[in-house]
Order: C-alpha cells, then sequence, then structure tokens
C-alpha cells in the first residue's frame, strides 16, 4: 500500500515542532506533532506502508514499529489529510496510546497525534473586540 | 522604562527588533508559560513571540515551555491562515467586479511588516474602497454570502461615517468595508488617507498565490498612528507596528510625513507613536524627529500615562474583564487620554465633549428602574449641552465630507 498525501486545498505552517495545516475545502485546522507531520511527509504515493517504521526510526529515533504507523495513517485518513482513505488490510492488534507508550517505551509526545483545532466563531471574535475599548 | 514583571519584560524583549540583554536569561527562568502566552494573546502579539521562539534552538527554549507556547499558538495561527484565506476570497471577488481594494490591518499589513501573513493576530477583515465603488462592492460581496449585520440605525451611522460591516455566510471572520478613513478617525483634513491617494502609494503583495494591495509605507506612517490612538495603545501589537514600520521604511520622509500629519490635525498621535515605540523598545528617535516632539511640551506625559496603561503594574484578571463591570474612572481616564491626543484645544474640547455626550447618551439607555428621575434630567441636560458645545466647535474645526447616499439599506 501506499499513501499519498493531499496537497490541493491545503495551507502548511510550521511552528515550533508542530505543523498547522488549513483546510481550505472544509474550512478546518489540523494540528501535527512531529511524528504525525514526518508519516504524513513519507506518504507520497510511493513509499509502501512497510517501510515507513525504518524511516521514522531514521529520521526521529522512534522505534520502528507499524503500530505506530498505522496509528499515524489512521488518523491522517481521518483528518481528511490523504488522497484516499487509509485501511490497513489485515489491520495489526489495536491499541491505546497508553498501551502503545507502554509496549514501546515512549513518551506519549511521541506518538502521533493531530488535534483539529477550533478558531474563534465571529461572535466570540466581537465579544472579544468589544472589550477592548473603541470610541 | 520600567517594565513590572518578567513576564512583561520577556514579552517586550521577545517581540523587540532590538534583542534584550536579559532575553535567554529570563528565556530560561521563566516558569510562568501560560501567563505569558495569556498576555501576548491579550496584546496581540503571541504569534510574533512563537515566531521569535521558533526560530531560536531548540536546545535554548526547549520542553514544557515550548510545548505550552506553540499549544497557545494554536488557535490563532489557525485564525491568521483562515483570515489571509477569506482575504483572497474578497480580494478576487472585488477585483472580478472591477472593485478596487487596499487590505487594511490583517494579513497585508502582516506580511508587509514582518514579512509573513501569519504574524499579526487580527479578529477580522478590513478593506478599504473607493467610495465610488461602495454599492458595487456589496454587491459583490453578497454574491459570496456576505451581508449586513446589525439594525438600520446602527448601519445608517455606519454609512455616514464610510464604514459597513459584513457578516460571513457562516463561521468566517466578519468584513469591515471603509472608504472614508478620514472622516472615521475624524481628521481634520481627509485628502491624505483618501483612497485615491492611498491607492497611487499602494504596496503590492503576494498571498498564497493572491495579488493584494495594502497602504504604503507612508499612509501607513499616518494611520498606525491614529489608529492606535484610536484604542488609546491598549495592545502591544499596535506598538509593534510603529517600531517594524520604522525599521522596514528607513525611506520614509518623516519631516513630510510630519507636515501632511500637521494638516490633518494628527501630528501630536504621530509624534506620540514614533515616542511610545521608542520608550518601550528602548531606541533613540533621529534628531529630527526627537526635535519635534520637544516642541510639544505635553507629548511626554501623554506618553508616560500610555504607557502605564499598556503594561500596568498589575494586569486586569480576565475574570473581571469577562464580567464587564463598568469601570468610569478607567473610561474617564481613557476618554481624556483619547482627546488629548488631538491637535489643537479647540479639538480636544470638541473631542472630549463628543465622548462625554455619547456616555451619557448610554447611560440614559439604562433601564428606568436603576435611574432616578432627576438623574435622568441632569444627564440628559448635560448631554444636549455637550452635544451643541461639541457640534458648534466641530464646525469650527472641521470641513464637511460627502456620505455616500448610494447605498441602500435592507
Amino acid at each position: 500500500m501506499h499513501p499519498a498525501a493531499r496537497s490541493k486545498d491545503l495551507l502548511v505552517e510550521p511552528m515550533l515542532d508542530e505543523t498547522i495545516v488549513y483546510d481550505l475545502e472544509a474550512h478546518r485546522s489540523h494540528c501535527l506533532n512531529r511524528t504525525a507531520k514526518a508519516v504524513w511527509g513519507y506518504c507520497d504515493g510511493k513509499t509502501p506502508v512497510e517501510s515507513m517504521p525504518d524511516r521514522l526510526h531514521d529520521d526521529l529515533g522512534l522505534p520502528g514499529d507499524p503500530a505506530l504507523i498505522c496509528d499515524a495513517l489512521r488518523q491522517l485518513s481521518e483528518a481528511g489529510l490523504l488522497q484516499q482513505p487509509f485501511d490497513m488490510t489485515p489491520a495489526p492488534p489495536a491499541s491505546s496510546r497508553r498501551q502503545l507508550c507502554r509496549r514501546l517505551a515512549v513518551a506519549a509526545a511521541a506518538l502521533p497525534l493531530i488535534t483539529s483545532i477550533v478558531a474563534p466563531t465571529p461572535a466570540m471574535a466581537q465579544s472579544r473586540a468589544r472589550r477592548r475599548r473603541r470610541h | 522604562m520600567l517594565l513590572r514583571s518578567p513576564v512583561q519584560t520577556l514579552l517586550v524583549d521577545c517581540v523587540s527588533p532590538l534583542a534584550g540583554a536579559n532575553f535567554y536569561a529570563l528565556c530560561a527562568e521563566l516558569n510562568t508559560w501560560p501567563q505569558f502566552c495569556a498576555l501576548a494573546d491579550r496584546h496581540g502579539v503571541l504569534l510574533l513571540a512563537a515566531d521569535r521562539f521558533d526560530r531560536l534552538s531548540p536546545d535554548v527554549f526547549a520542553g514544557q515551555a515550548r510545548r505550552i507556547v506553540a499549544r497557545e499558538a494554536r488557535a490563532p495561527l489557525s485564525r491568521a491562515l483562515e483570515l489571509s484565506t477569506v482575504l483572497c476570497s474578497v480580494v478576487t471577488a472585488l477585483r472580478r467586479s472591477g472593485v478596487r481594494s487596499l487590505a487594511l490591518k490583517g494579513p497585508a499589513m502582516s506580511a508587509l511588516l514582518y514579512g509573513s501573513p501569519l504574524r499579526r493576530q487580527s479578529a477580522d477583515l478590513d478593506v478599504l474602497i473607493s467610495p465610488d465603488d461602495a454599492a458595487v462592492a456589496v454587491t459583490a460581496l453578497a454574491r459570496l454570502g456576505y451581508c449586513m449585520a446589525g439594525d438600520s440605525g446602527a448601519l445608517q451611522q455606519g454609512l455616514d461615517l464610510g464604514h459597513l460591516v459584513l457578516m460571513p455566510p457562516s463561521a468566517g471572520p466578519t468584513l469591515e468595508l471603509q472608504w472614508d478613513l478620514g472622516r472615521r478617525w475624524q481628521l481634520r483634513d481627509t485628502a491624505p488617507l483618501d483612497f485615491e491617494t492611498a491607492w497611487r502609494g499602494r504596496a503590492e503583495l503576494a498571498i498564497d498565490g493572491c495579488e493584494v494591495s495594502t497602504l504604503g509605507l507612508r499612509e501607513l506612517a499616518l494611520a498606525l498612528p491614529v489608529h492606535g490612538a484610536r484604542h488609546t495603545w491598549s495592545r502591544l501589537l499596535w506598538v509593534c507596528d510603529i517600531a517594524a514600520l520604522l525599521e522596514s521604511g528607513p525611506s520614509i520622509d518623516w519631516p513630510q510625513v510630519l507636515r501632511v500629519a500637521g494638516r490633518a490635525g494628527c501630528r501630536r498621535r504621530v509624534l506620540l507613536a514614533l515616542l511610545l515605540a521608542g520608550r518601550v523598545f528602548r531606541f533613540d528617535l533621529s534628531p529630527v524627529l526627537a526635535g519635534s516632539a520637544e516642541c510639544d511640551p505635553p507629548l511626554q506625559r501623554l506618553v508616560a500615562e500610555h504607557l502605564r496603561r499598556l503594561l500596568p503594574a498589575s494586569e486586569p484578571a480576565l475574570s473581571s474583564e469577562l464580567a464587564g463591570r463598568p469601570d468610569y474612572e478607567e473610561e474617564f481616564a481613557a476618554l481624556r487620554l483619547f482627546a488629548m491626543c488631538r491637535d489643537g484645544r479647540r479639538e480636544r474640547l470638541s473631542t472630549m465633549l463628543g465622548l462625554v455626550a455619547g456616555k451619557l447618551r448610554a447611560a440614559e439607555a439604562a433601564p428606568p428602574r436603576i435611574r432616578s428621575r432627576l438623574v435622568w434630567h441632569v444627564r440628559r441636560a448635560a448631554r444636549l449641552a455637550s452635544l451643541c458645545l461639541h457640534h458648534l466647535l466641530r464646525r469650527l474645526t472641521r470641513r464637511q465630507a460627502h456620505s455616500p447616499a448610494h447605498i441602500v439599506l435592507g
């Protein structure tokens, strides 16, 4: 399987070890941590999933475990950052983040994580603006 | 300048064009990073600060501090990305309708002053257009889903002052159309900031592959001080803008800017902005500017008062801000500062009276059960008297500007 990252209608901005991706279609933002960003970078449509654990190990020094890659690809797929939805068959046994941390002996921050960001709505922005003094 | 806390000192140092001597030591020592981020966000400089930290080596800025700043910068950065996207769609829609537009503040100014559209925090978008294009622009933006906000009274008041707030079709930023900045900002002579003058001096930028025009540095040298004074310089971001302008525009002919500002009635505001930026970021103004500032003795006192408000000894608690309790002493101090920044005694008095009349009108609108009849009559009389004086003085000091009657409300 050779997952390909979506590149159309996305704005990507790195900031302090994280990467903010703004989806112009869905008008949503996602925050990718270093591991998720690295896996997203491997999704060039040519790199097989099987070779990604080794690359991750080489690049970030993380354990070359397929579960880590599967977790990242699943999150990328759910966030709509892959061209095709990721569906790995046969799927590796599901593990929670805590189980992964324990099994791989890594900190939770090292696991792939994609967070959706809620930008302030106009009403929130206006209420903030009203609090500032206007004359 | 005396800064009151390590958080304030670090905040100023990390957004300063000149790195402070204690910057690295403060970074290492500070252990109240959530407080730092909250203050930076309140002053609109969290993205500038995060960018500064981002350029430091991970060895210097690491661990918990790095994680906290990154986490707190996510939402503003996401908002900045959204604003730049929406700005491009708005500018493109206006261009297709044959409307020339100049993006104010927000991503365009961020790109011009800081080299990236994602460094200035803004809540909404502001676009300056020609008064002749106002109706066409509203129609073009309606096709994007924008609609007018507020009741007809507020809309009419906005139209009279040359601006219109448009609500987005979904959860996006509001858009403010402006076509008479000089009138809205109460300049004596509106010509230096009218659309045609601004268009001739415009700066062209590329934001996400879209060509965007914005105010040129010479116009910014007038607009930024007037805008900052309008908000009594309550955010560090506006002072940063002045410092960035001084840094990015060494070719600005400041004596000429001061001459134009003198005609427009905002010379004191321009000098105040420059002095304030110099005091906050600890740099000296050129002898010409310093000499001009010395000719206006109250300026130093005004700078000191603004500094006290900008970085107070104790930051107001967010909870009391949210409670929205009116602080009349604070409000009056802000009104007085606002009026004192005007050029000329007559204009200052007129401004003060106009502001007081506005506040009294708001007080009159309070629910009947909390106002006594006597107080109500006294307030009403005071408001009418101040309004009369205000209008009389305005007629003496300002020329009439045209009102665009061609926008139909509804």
